[in-house]
Protein backbone atom coordinates (compact mmCIF):
# COMPACT_ATOMS: atom_id res chain seq x y z
CA UNK A 1 0.00 0.00 0.00
CA UNK A 2 2.33 2.61 1.00
CA UNK A 3 4.71 1.42 -1.51
CA UNK A 4 1.86 1.95 -4.39
CA UNK A 5 1.16 5.51 -2.60
CA UNK A 6 5.05 6.44 -3.03
CA UNK A 7 5.07 5.66 -6.21
CA UNK A 8 1.80 7.60 -7.51
CA UNK A 9 2.95 10.47 -5.40
CA UNK A 10 6.42 10.97 -7.68
CA UNK A 11 5.29 10.71 -10.32
CA UNK A 12 2.45 13.07 -9.57
CA UNK A 13 4.75 15.29 -7.74
CA UNK A 14 7.40 15.70 -10.51
CA UNK A 15 5.20 15.87 -12.91
CA UNK A 16 4.25 19.25 -11.22
CA UNK A 17 7.48 21.19 -10.41
CA UNK A 18 7.25 23.71 -8.51
CA UNK A 19 4.12 25.52 -7.44
CA UNK A 20 2.94 27.93 -9.94
CA UNK A 21 2.41 25.59 -12.86
CA UNK A 22 5.08 26.94 -15.50
CA UNK A 23 4.94 24.87 -18.14
CA UNK A 24 8.36 23.52 -19.94
CA UNK A 25 9.82 26.35 -18.30
CA UNK A 26 12.17 24.69 -16.28
CA UNK A 27 13.54 21.95 -19.10
CA UNK A 28 14.18 25.57 -21.08
CA UNK A 29 16.18 26.69 -18.84
CA UNK A 30 17.78 23.81 -18.62
CA UNK A 31 18.78 23.03 -21.77
CA UNK A 32 20.11 26.41 -21.80
CA UNK A 33 22.22 26.47 -19.03
CA UNK A 34 26.05 25.55 -19.47
CA UNK A 35 26.73 24.05 -16.55
CA UNK A 36 24.12 21.11 -17.40
CA UNK A 37 26.04 20.95 -21.10
CA UNK A 38 28.86 20.26 -19.38
CA UNK A 39 27.60 17.88 -16.87
CA UNK A 40 25.96 15.58 -19.73
CA UNK A 41 29.62 15.58 -21.61
CA UNK A 42 30.95 14.42 -17.67
CA UNK A 43 28.67 12.15 -17.20
CA UNK A 44 29.14 10.38 -20.89
CA UNK A 45 32.76 11.25 -21.10
CA UNK A 46 32.87 9.10 -17.32
CA UNK A 47 30.93 6.30 -18.83
CA UNK A 48 33.41 5.80 -21.76
CA UNK A 49 36.02 5.85 -19.80
CA UNK A 50 35.28 3.48 -17.43
CA UNK A 51 34.04 0.75 -19.85
CA UNK A 52 37.64 1.59 -21.54
CA UNK A 53 39.38 0.27 -18.37
CA UNK A 54 37.20 -1.90 -16.71
CA UNK A 55 35.70 -3.92 -19.23
CA UNK A 56 39.34 -5.03 -20.83
CA UNK A 57 40.91 -5.61 -17.31
CA UNK A 58 37.96 -7.47 -15.90
CA UNK A 59 37.52 -9.49 -19.29
CA UNK A 60 42.05 -10.43 -19.26
CA UNK A 61 41.31 -11.58 -15.52
CA UNK A 62 37.92 -13.76 -16.24
CA UNK A 63 40.02 -15.56 -18.64
CA UNK A 64 42.75 -16.40 -16.28
CA UNK A 65 40.69 -17.34 -13.53
CA UNK A 66 39.21 -19.96 -15.95
CA UNK A 67 42.77 -21.51 -15.39
CA UNK A 68 43.38 -24.00 -12.31
CA UNK A 69 45.93 -22.68 -9.62
CA UNK A 70 46.65 -23.43 -6.29
CA UNK A 71 44.69 -20.73 -3.70
CA UNK A 72 42.21 -20.29 -6.08
CA UNK A 73 39.21 -20.98 -4.05
CA UNK A 74 40.76 -18.07 -1.22
CA UNK A 75 41.97 -15.80 -3.67
CA UNK A 76 39.00 -15.21 -6.05
CA UNK A 77 36.54 -14.39 -3.40
CA UNK A 78 39.22 -11.59 -1.99
CA UNK A 79 38.65 -10.26 -5.47
CA UNK A 80 35.28 -9.92 -5.56
CA UNK A 81 35.30 -7.44 -2.57
CA UNK A 82 35.78 -4.36 -3.32
CA UNK A 83 32.38 -4.16 -5.24
CA UNK A 84 30.57 -4.09 -1.46
CA UNK A 85 32.16 -1.72 -0.05
CA UNK A 86 30.37 1.56 0.91
CA UNK A 87 30.80 4.07 -2.10
CA UNK A 88 31.67 6.78 -0.06
CA UNK A 89 34.04 4.94 1.52
CA UNK A 90 36.12 4.47 -1.43
CA UNK A 91 35.67 7.96 -2.11
CA UNK A 92 37.26 8.53 0.77
CA UNK A 93 39.98 6.21 0.71
CA UNK A 94 40.60 8.16 -3.30
CA UNK A 95 41.47 10.94 -0.96
CA UNK A 96 43.69 9.32 0.86
CA UNK A 97 45.34 7.65 -1.32
CA UNK A 98 45.61 10.43 -3.82
CA UNK A 99 46.77 12.82 -1.71
CA UNK A 100 48.82 15.15 -3.45
CA UNK A 101 51.59 16.06 -0.69
CA UNK A 102 52.44 12.70 1.18
CA UNK A 103 49.46 10.42 -0.48
CA UNK A 104 51.22 6.74 -0.93
CA UNK A 105 50.45 6.98 -4.90
CA UNK A 106 52.25 9.93 -5.53
CA UNK A 107 54.84 8.44 -3.18
CA UNK A 108 55.08 5.20 -5.88
CA UNK A 109 55.16 7.58 -8.49
CA UNK A 110 58.37 9.11 -7.69
CA UNK A 111 59.70 5.92 -6.65
CA UNK A 112 59.55 5.08 -10.20
CA UNK A 113 61.20 8.57 -11.07
CA UNK A 114 57.61 9.59 -12.27
CA UNK A 115 56.45 13.38 -11.78
CA UNK A 116 53.55 13.71 -8.96
CA UNK A 117 50.38 15.04 -9.76
CA UNK A 118 47.89 16.39 -8.31
CA UNK A 119 44.82 14.01 -9.23
CA UNK A 120 41.71 15.13 -7.86
CA UNK A 121 42.90 18.57 -6.79
CA UNK A 122 43.38 19.51 -10.67
CA UNK A 123 40.69 19.89 -13.08
CA UNK A 124 42.22 18.27 -15.87
CA UNK A 125 43.08 14.51 -13.99
CA UNK A 126 40.14 14.88 -11.56
CA UNK A 127 37.75 12.95 -13.51
CA UNK A 128 40.25 9.93 -14.60
CA UNK A 129 40.87 9.69 -10.69
CA UNK A 130 37.03 9.20 -10.16
CA UNK A 131 37.49 6.86 -13.01
CA UNK A 132 40.79 4.87 -11.40
CA UNK A 133 38.20 4.56 -7.91
CA UNK A 134 35.72 3.35 -9.78
CA UNK A 135 37.50 0.66 -11.60
CA UNK A 136 39.42 -0.32 -8.22
CA UNK A 137 35.35 -0.93 -7.29
CA UNK A 138 34.01 -2.04 -10.42
CA UNK A 139 36.19 -4.06 -12.42
CA UNK A 140 35.52 -7.23 -9.61
CA UNK A 141 32.30 -7.42 -10.75
CA UNK A 142 32.42 -6.93 -14.57
CA UNK A 143 35.35 -9.70 -14.03
CA UNK A 144 32.68 -11.77 -12.16
CA UNK A 145 29.65 -11.73 -14.33
CA UNK A 146 32.27 -12.66 -17.14
CA UNK A 147 33.81 -15.28 -15.31
CA UNK A 148 30.11 -16.94 -14.61
CA UNK A 149 29.39 -16.28 -17.81
CA UNK A 150 32.56 -17.87 -18.81
CA UNK A 151 32.43 -21.20 -16.82
CA UNK A 152 29.04 -21.75 -17.84
CA UNK A 153 29.77 -22.10 -22.11
CA UNK A 154 29.23 -25.25 -23.59
CA UNK A 155 32.28 -27.63 -24.16
CA UNK A 156 31.61 -29.02 -26.76
CA UNK A 157 32.20 -26.49 -29.88
CA UNK A 158 35.07 -26.37 -27.79
CA UNK A 159 36.22 -29.89 -28.77
CA UNK A 160 35.11 -30.07 -32.02
CA UNK A 161 37.32 -26.44 -32.45
CA UNK A 162 40.58 -28.58 -31.15
CA UNK A 163 39.79 -31.41 -33.64
CA UNK A 164 39.73 -28.96 -36.60
CA UNK A 165 43.22 -28.03 -35.55
CA UNK A 166 42.40 -23.96 -34.07
CA UNK A 167 44.50 -22.18 -32.59
CA UNK A 168 43.84 -20.47 -29.01
CA UNK A 169 43.30 -17.04 -30.64
CA UNK A 170 40.91 -18.09 -33.58
CA UNK A 171 38.53 -20.17 -31.05
CA UNK A 172 39.06 -16.95 -28.77
CA UNK A 173 37.73 -14.80 -31.55
CA UNK A 174 35.07 -16.83 -33.15
CA UNK A 175 33.69 -19.21 -30.53
CA UNK A 176 34.24 -17.35 -27.13
CA UNK A 177 33.01 -14.06 -28.24
CA UNK A 178 30.12 -14.80 -30.11
CA UNK A 179 28.81 -17.63 -27.60
CA UNK A 180 29.59 -15.17 -24.67
CA UNK A 181 28.04 -12.31 -26.32
CA UNK A 182 24.57 -12.15 -24.12
CA UNK A 183 26.64 -11.74 -21.13
CA UNK A 184 28.91 -8.82 -22.51
CA UNK A 185 25.91 -7.44 -23.47
CA UNK A 186 24.56 -7.64 -20.10
CA UNK A 187 27.76 -6.40 -17.95
CA UNK A 188 28.64 -3.54 -20.25
CA UNK A 189 24.59 -2.25 -19.97
CA UNK A 190 24.80 -2.49 -16.53
CA UNK A 191 27.50 -0.42 -16.10
CA UNK A 192 26.77 2.23 -18.05
CA UNK A 193 23.04 2.61 -15.99
CA UNK A 194 25.46 2.38 -12.71
CA UNK A 195 27.80 5.05 -14.24
CA UNK A 196 25.52 7.27 -15.35
CA UNK A 197 23.64 7.76 -12.38
CA UNK A 198 27.21 8.57 -10.38
CA UNK A 199 27.09 10.16 -7.40
CA UNK A 200 28.75 9.07 -3.82
CA UNK A 201 32.57 8.66 -4.86
CA UNK A 202 32.34 11.68 -6.29
CA UNK A 203 30.32 13.21 -3.61
CA UNK A 204 32.95 12.54 -1.02
CA UNK A 205 36.26 13.07 -3.58
CA UNK A 206 35.25 16.39 -5.10
CA UNK A 207 32.13 17.77 -4.87
CA UNK A 208 31.59 18.28 -8.65
CA UNK A 209 34.78 20.20 -8.62
CA UNK A 210 37.51 21.89 -9.62
CA UNK A 211 35.35 24.20 -11.08
CA UNK A 212 33.03 21.45 -12.50
CA UNK A 213 35.52 18.77 -13.89
CA UNK A 214 33.84 16.00 -12.27
CA UNK A 215 30.00 17.47 -12.11
CA UNK A 216 27.89 14.57 -13.68
CA UNK A 217 24.56 15.06 -13.99
CA UNK A 218 23.67 13.14 -10.52
CA UNK A 219 26.08 15.82 -9.10
CA UNK A 220 24.41 18.45 -10.62
CA UNK A 221 21.00 17.65 -9.93
CA UNK A 222 22.01 17.44 -6.41
CA UNK A 223 23.46 20.71 -6.25
CA UNK A 224 20.84 22.33 -8.22
CA UNK A 225 18.03 20.99 -5.83
CA UNK A 226 19.71 20.66 -2.19
CA UNK A 227 22.28 23.81 -2.64
CA UNK A 228 20.58 25.93 -4.43
CA UNK A 229 16.95 24.79 -3.71
CA UNK A 230 15.79 25.26 -7.09
CA UNK A 231 13.34 22.21 -6.72
CA UNK A 232 11.83 22.62 -9.97
CA UNK A 233 14.37 22.72 -11.96
CA UNK A 234 16.79 19.81 -10.63
CA UNK A 235 13.50 17.90 -11.37
CA UNK A 236 13.65 18.43 -14.53
CA UNK A 237 17.44 17.96 -14.95
CA UNK A 238 16.32 14.17 -12.58
CA UNK A 239 13.48 13.68 -15.73
CA UNK A 240 16.45 14.22 -18.19
CA UNK A 241 18.91 11.69 -16.67
CA UNK A 242 16.19 8.70 -15.54
CA UNK A 243 15.17 8.98 -19.67
CA UNK A 244 18.58 8.11 -20.58
CA UNK A 245 18.49 5.46 -17.88
CA UNK A 246 14.98 4.32 -18.87
CA UNK A 247 16.58 3.63 -22.42
CA UNK A 248 19.33 1.22 -20.86
CA UNK A 249 16.72 -0.35 -18.65
CA UNK A 250 14.20 -1.09 -21.68
CA UNK A 251 17.18 -2.68 -22.87
CA UNK A 252 18.00 -4.69 -19.78
CA UNK A 253 14.74 -6.33 -19.17
CA UNK A 254 14.62 -7.44 -22.81
CA UNK A 255 17.62 -9.41 -22.63
CA UNK A 256 16.62 -10.79 -19.30
CA UNK A 257 13.07 -11.06 -20.79
CA UNK A 258 14.81 -13.14 -23.58
CA UNK A 259 17.05 -15.00 -21.18
CA UNK A 260 14.30 -16.26 -18.91
CA UNK A 261 12.62 -18.31 -22.06
CA UNK B 1 59.51 -31.12 -22.57
CA UNK B 2 58.92 -27.86 -24.61
CA UNK B 3 54.98 -28.11 -23.32
CA UNK B 4 56.04 -29.12 -20.10
CA UNK B 5 57.91 -25.79 -19.78
CA UNK B 6 55.46 -23.73 -21.44
CA UNK B 7 53.15 -24.62 -19.00
CA UNK B 8 55.36 -23.89 -16.07
CA UNK B 9 55.84 -20.47 -17.75
CA UNK B 10 52.10 -19.60 -17.81
CA UNK B 11 51.33 -21.02 -14.33
CA UNK B 12 54.20 -18.59 -13.45
CA UNK B 13 52.44 -15.74 -15.44
CA UNK B 14 49.23 -16.58 -13.71
CA UNK B 15 50.75 -16.37 -10.31
CA UNK B 16 52.39 -13.14 -11.25
CA UNK B 17 49.34 -11.26 -12.28
CA UNK B 18 47.32 -12.62 -9.97
CA UNK B 19 49.73 -11.20 -7.28
CA UNK B 20 49.56 -7.90 -8.61
CA UNK B 21 45.60 -7.70 -8.68
CA UNK B 22 45.94 -8.93 -4.94
CA UNK B 23 47.78 -6.25 -4.22
CA UNK B 24 46.29 -3.51 -5.57
CA UNK B 25 42.16 -4.86 -4.57
CA UNK B 26 44.03 -4.89 -0.91
CA UNK B 27 46.69 -1.89 -0.53
CA UNK B 28 43.39 1.15 -0.30
CA UNK B 29 41.73 -1.39 2.49
CA UNK B 30 45.08 -1.99 3.91
CA UNK B 31 45.92 1.95 3.89
CA UNK B 32 42.77 3.23 5.26
CA UNK B 33 42.95 0.75 8.46
CA UNK B 34 46.60 1.82 8.61
CA UNK B 35 45.88 5.20 8.70
CA UNK B 36 43.07 4.57 11.39
CA UNK B 37 45.75 3.54 13.71
CA UNK B 38 48.71 5.61 12.82
CA UNK B 39 49.22 8.72 15.32
CA UNK B 40 48.50 11.97 14.57
CA UNK B 41 52.01 12.65 13.97
CA UNK B 42 52.91 10.05 11.46
CA UNK B 43 50.30 11.12 9.40
CA UNK B 44 50.94 13.57 6.45
CA UNK B 45 54.67 12.76 6.67
CA UNK B 46 56.95 12.23 3.56
CA UNK B 47 58.05 9.90 2.29
CA UNK B 48 54.64 7.90 4.02
CA UNK B 49 55.09 4.98 6.45
CA UNK B 50 53.93 2.09 5.39
CA UNK B 51 54.03 0.25 8.52
CA UNK B 52 53.43 1.46 11.99
CA UNK B 53 55.87 1.36 15.04
CA UNK B 54 53.63 2.71 17.69
CA UNK B 55 50.18 1.89 16.90
CA UNK B 56 47.65 4.17 18.41
CA UNK B 57 43.55 3.38 19.71
CA UNK B 58 43.42 6.92 20.06
CA UNK B 59 41.39 7.37 16.73
CA UNK B 60 38.98 4.70 17.14
CA UNK B 61 38.31 5.66 20.60
CA UNK B 62 36.80 8.98 18.98
CA UNK B 63 35.29 7.12 16.20
CA UNK B 64 33.29 4.69 18.68
CA UNK B 65 32.47 7.54 21.05
CA UNK B 66 31.29 10.45 18.17
CA UNK B 67 29.86 8.13 15.52
CA UNK B 68 28.35 5.37 18.02
CA UNK B 69 24.62 7.00 17.53
CA UNK B 70 25.87 6.88 13.62
CA UNK B 71 26.51 3.29 13.79
CA UNK B 72 23.20 2.73 15.52
CA UNK B 73 21.10 4.70 12.86
CA UNK B 74 22.50 2.37 10.06
CA UNK B 75 21.64 -0.32 11.59
CA UNK B 76 17.71 0.60 12.14
CA UNK B 77 17.77 1.57 9.06
CA UNK B 78 18.97 -1.33 7.06
CA UNK B 79 17.52 -4.06 9.52
CA UNK B 80 14.10 -2.25 9.42
CA UNK B 81 14.63 -2.04 5.28
CA UNK B 82 15.68 -5.43 5.34
CA UNK B 83 12.71 -7.24 7.29
CA UNK B 84 10.38 -5.14 5.66
CA UNK B 85 11.55 -6.40 2.11
CA UNK B 86 12.22 -9.95 3.03
CA UNK B 87 8.83 -10.41 3.95
CA UNK B 88 7.51 -8.45 1.37
CA UNK B 89 10.00 -10.28 -1.15
CA UNK B 90 8.61 -14.29 0.13
CA UNK B 91 5.20 -13.77 -0.42
CA UNK B 92 5.11 -11.57 -3.74
CA UNK B 93 8.02 -13.78 -4.72
CA UNK B 94 6.50 -17.33 -4.26
CA UNK B 95 3.12 -15.92 -6.09
CA UNK B 96 4.74 -14.66 -9.30
CA UNK B 97 7.37 -17.72 -9.02
CA UNK B 98 4.04 -20.33 -8.95
CA UNK B 99 1.25 -18.33 -10.50
CA UNK B 100 1.16 -15.89 -13.32
CA UNK B 101 0.24 -12.94 -12.11
CA UNK B 102 0.29 -10.20 -14.15
CA UNK B 103 1.48 -11.81 -17.25
CA UNK B 104 4.78 -11.59 -17.65
CA UNK B 105 5.50 -7.67 -17.50
CA UNK B 106 4.28 -7.27 -14.10
CA UNK B 107 7.06 -8.85 -12.57
CA UNK B 108 9.60 -6.95 -14.82
CA UNK B 109 7.69 -3.72 -14.24
CA UNK B 110 8.70 -3.89 -10.35
CA UNK B 111 12.23 -5.14 -11.19
CA UNK B 112 12.49 -2.21 -13.46
CA UNK B 113 11.88 0.20 -10.21
CA UNK B 114 14.68 -0.69 -8.85
CA UNK B 115 16.94 0.85 -11.91
CA UNK B 116 15.10 4.16 -11.20
CA UNK B 117 17.73 6.50 -10.44
CA UNK B 118 18.06 7.45 -6.65
CA UNK B 119 18.20 11.40 -7.47
CA UNK B 120 14.98 11.79 -9.00
CA UNK B 121 12.83 9.95 -6.52
CA UNK B 122 15.18 11.88 -4.01
CA UNK B 123 13.47 15.51 -4.57
CA UNK B 124 9.66 14.64 -4.23
CA UNK B 125 10.57 11.57 -1.08
CA UNK B 126 12.33 15.05 0.17
CA UNK B 127 9.08 17.26 -0.39
CA UNK B 128 6.75 14.40 1.11
CA UNK B 129 8.99 13.62 4.06
CA UNK B 130 8.89 17.65 4.82
CA UNK B 131 5.40 18.00 4.11
CA UNK B 132 4.83 15.15 7.11
CA UNK B 133 7.33 16.60 9.39
CA UNK B 134 9.05 12.86 9.19
CA UNK B 135 12.36 14.50 8.19
CA UNK B 136 15.07 13.49 9.45
CA UNK B 137 13.77 10.42 11.29
CA UNK B 138 14.41 6.74 10.82
CA UNK B 139 10.93 6.47 8.85
CA UNK B 140 12.07 8.93 6.71
CA UNK B 141 14.77 7.29 5.23
CA UNK B 142 13.59 3.39 5.64
CA UNK B 143 10.68 4.23 3.38
CA UNK B 144 12.77 5.58 0.40
CA UNK B 145 15.01 2.33 0.91
CA UNK B 146 11.79 0.14 0.44
CA UNK B 147 11.74 1.10 -3.33
CA UNK B 148 15.00 -0.59 -4.25
CA UNK B 149 14.81 -3.25 -1.72
CA UNK B 150 11.48 -4.54 -2.17
CA UNK B 151 11.62 -4.84 -5.97
CA UNK B 152 15.16 -6.41 -5.95
CA UNK B 153 13.66 -9.36 -2.58
CA UNK B 154 10.99 -9.99 -4.89
CA UNK B 155 12.61 -11.00 -7.77
CA UNK B 156 15.62 -12.41 -6.19
CA UNK B 157 13.06 -14.63 -4.23
CA UNK B 158 11.37 -15.32 -7.53
CA UNK B 159 14.45 -16.65 -8.59
CA UNK B 160 15.20 -18.72 -5.76
CA UNK B 161 11.54 -20.25 -5.77
CA UNK B 162 11.71 -21.46 -9.45
CA UNK B 163 14.66 -23.54 -9.24
CA UNK B 164 12.66 -25.72 -6.54
CA UNK B 165 10.90 -28.42 -8.70
CA UNK B 166 6.95 -27.92 -8.79
CA UNK B 167 6.89 -31.99 -8.75
CA UNK B 168 8.33 -31.78 -5.22
CA UNK B 169 5.17 -29.42 -3.64
CA UNK B 170 2.94 -31.49 -5.67
CA UNK B 171 3.85 -34.69 -3.72
CA UNK B 172 3.82 -33.13 -0.45
CA UNK B 173 0.30 -32.41 -1.12
CA UNK B 174 -0.31 -35.36 -2.37
CA UNK B 175 0.83 -36.78 0.92
CA UNK B 176 -2.19 -34.97 2.49
CA UNK B 177 -0.28 -31.36 2.75
CA UNK B 178 -2.20 -28.24 2.75
CA UNK B 179 -0.68 -25.59 0.24
CA UNK B 180 0.36 -23.41 3.43
CA UNK B 181 1.94 -26.22 4.63
CA UNK B 182 3.80 -27.26 1.58
CA UNK B 183 5.39 -23.79 1.32
CA UNK B 184 6.55 -23.64 5.52
CA UNK B 185 7.55 -27.69 5.08
CA UNK B 186 8.79 -27.84 1.36
CA UNK B 187 9.45 -25.01 -0.31
CA UNK B 188 10.79 -22.45 2.84
CA UNK B 189 13.74 -25.38 3.46
CA UNK B 190 14.56 -25.44 0.28
CA UNK B 191 15.04 -21.67 -0.43
CA UNK B 192 16.11 -20.75 3.20
CA UNK B 193 20.00 -20.31 2.00
CA UNK B 194 18.46 -18.15 -1.28
CA UNK B 195 16.45 -15.88 1.40
CA UNK B 196 19.28 -15.31 3.75
CA UNK B 197 21.16 -14.07 0.71
CA UNK B 198 18.80 -11.71 -0.26
CA UNK B 199 18.38 -10.21 2.53
CA UNK B 200 21.86 -10.02 3.43
CA UNK B 201 22.06 -7.70 -0.26
CA UNK B 202 19.04 -6.08 0.91
CA UNK B 203 21.16 -4.89 4.09
CA UNK B 204 24.26 -4.10 2.20
CA UNK B 205 22.34 -2.17 0.06
CA UNK B 206 20.78 -0.22 2.39
CA UNK B 207 24.32 0.00 4.54
CA UNK B 208 25.63 1.46 1.59
CA UNK B 209 23.02 3.83 0.28
CA UNK B 210 24.54 7.43 1.07
CA UNK B 211 22.07 9.94 -1.34
CA UNK B 212 18.56 9.42 0.41
CA UNK B 213 20.29 9.42 4.03
CA UNK B 214 22.23 12.89 2.62
CA UNK B 215 18.92 14.35 1.82
CA UNK B 216 16.63 13.31 4.45
CA UNK B 217 18.69 13.16 7.40
CA UNK B 218 19.86 16.62 9.20
CA UNK B 219 21.57 15.85 12.67
CA UNK B 220 19.33 12.95 14.53
CA UNK B 221 18.78 10.24 12.12
CA UNK B 222 22.22 11.07 10.03
CA UNK B 223 23.71 7.09 8.51
CA UNK B 224 27.13 6.25 8.84
CA UNK B 225 27.96 7.12 5.32
CA UNK B 226 26.52 10.38 5.87
CA UNK B 227 28.66 10.86 8.62
CA UNK B 228 31.78 9.66 6.71
CA UNK B 229 31.09 12.08 4.07
CA UNK B 230 30.41 15.29 6.35
CA UNK B 231 33.27 14.90 8.79
CA UNK B 232 35.82 15.70 5.97
CA UNK B 233 33.88 19.24 5.91
CA UNK B 234 33.52 19.35 9.89
CA UNK B 235 36.99 18.55 10.78
CA UNK B 236 39.32 19.17 8.25
CA UNK B 237 42.22 16.86 7.97
CA UNK B 238 41.92 14.41 10.87
CA UNK B 239 42.19 11.45 8.45
CA UNK B 240 42.94 8.83 11.93
CA UNK B 241 39.73 9.81 12.85
CA UNK B 242 37.70 9.70 9.45
CA UNK B 243 39.94 6.40 8.58
CA UNK B 244 38.72 4.41 11.56
CA UNK B 245 35.01 5.90 11.40
CA UNK B 246 35.10 4.42 7.37
CA UNK B 247 36.72 1.33 8.95
CA UNK B 248 33.99 0.50 11.29
CA UNK B 249 31.34 1.35 8.28
CA UNK B 250 33.13 -0.92 5.90
CA UNK B 251 33.82 -3.64 8.58
CA UNK B 252 30.43 -5.23 8.21
CA UNK B 253 30.25 -5.30 4.96
CA UNK B 254 33.21 -6.98 4.52
CA UNK B 255 31.85 -9.88 6.98
CA UNK B 256 28.79 -10.16 5.00
CA UNK B 257 30.91 -9.75 1.94
CA UNK B 258 32.70 -12.75 3.07
CA UNK B 259 29.99 -15.31 3.59
CA UNK B 260 28.10 -14.64 0.26
CA UNK B 261 31.40 -15.70 -1.14
CA UNK B 262 29.37 -17.34 -3.78
CA UNK B 263 26.45 -15.56 -4.17
CA UNK B 264 27.99 -12.11 -4.86
CA UNK B 265 27.89 -12.19 -9.01
CA UNK B 266 24.25 -13.44 -8.75
CA UNK B 267 22.99 -10.86 -6.23
CA UNK B 268 25.01 -8.06 -8.12
CA UNK B 269 23.80 -9.08 -11.62
CA UNK B 270 20.19 -9.20 -10.00
CA UNK B 271 20.02 -13.05 -10.60
CA UNK B 272 20.97 -12.49 -14.59
CA UNK B 273 24.09 -14.58 -14.02
CA UNK B 274 24.19 -17.72 -11.56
Amino acid sequence: MIYSLTVSFRLYDLRVPGHPFVGFNNYLRLFADPRFHNALKVTILLVLGELALQFPIGFGLALLLTHGFRGKKLIQPVLLMPMMVTPVVVGYMGRLLFETRSGPINYFLSLLGLPSASWHTAANTALLTVMLLDTWQWTPFVMGVLLAGLVSLPLEPYESAKVDGASGLQTFWYLTLPLLKPVIALVIIMRVLAVLQAFDTIYVLTMGGPGTATETLGIYTYLIGFRYWDIGQASSAAWVLSLMVSIGVTIFLKMMEREQR
Amino acid sequence: MSIRVQKVISQFLIYIIIGITLIFTLFPLYWMLLTSFQPSDELMQYPPRFITTSPTLEHWRFALTTRWRNFINSFIISASATAIATVAGLTSGYAFARYRIGGNSLPFWILSLKFFPPIVSAVPFFLMMNQFHLLDTHIAVIIPHLIITIPFAVWMIKGFVTEVPRELEEAAMIDGCSHLGVIYRVTLPLIAPGVVVTALFCFVWSWNDFLFALILTRSHAVTLPVAVAGMREAHGLMWGAVSATATIATLPILIIAIALQKYIVRGLSLGAVK
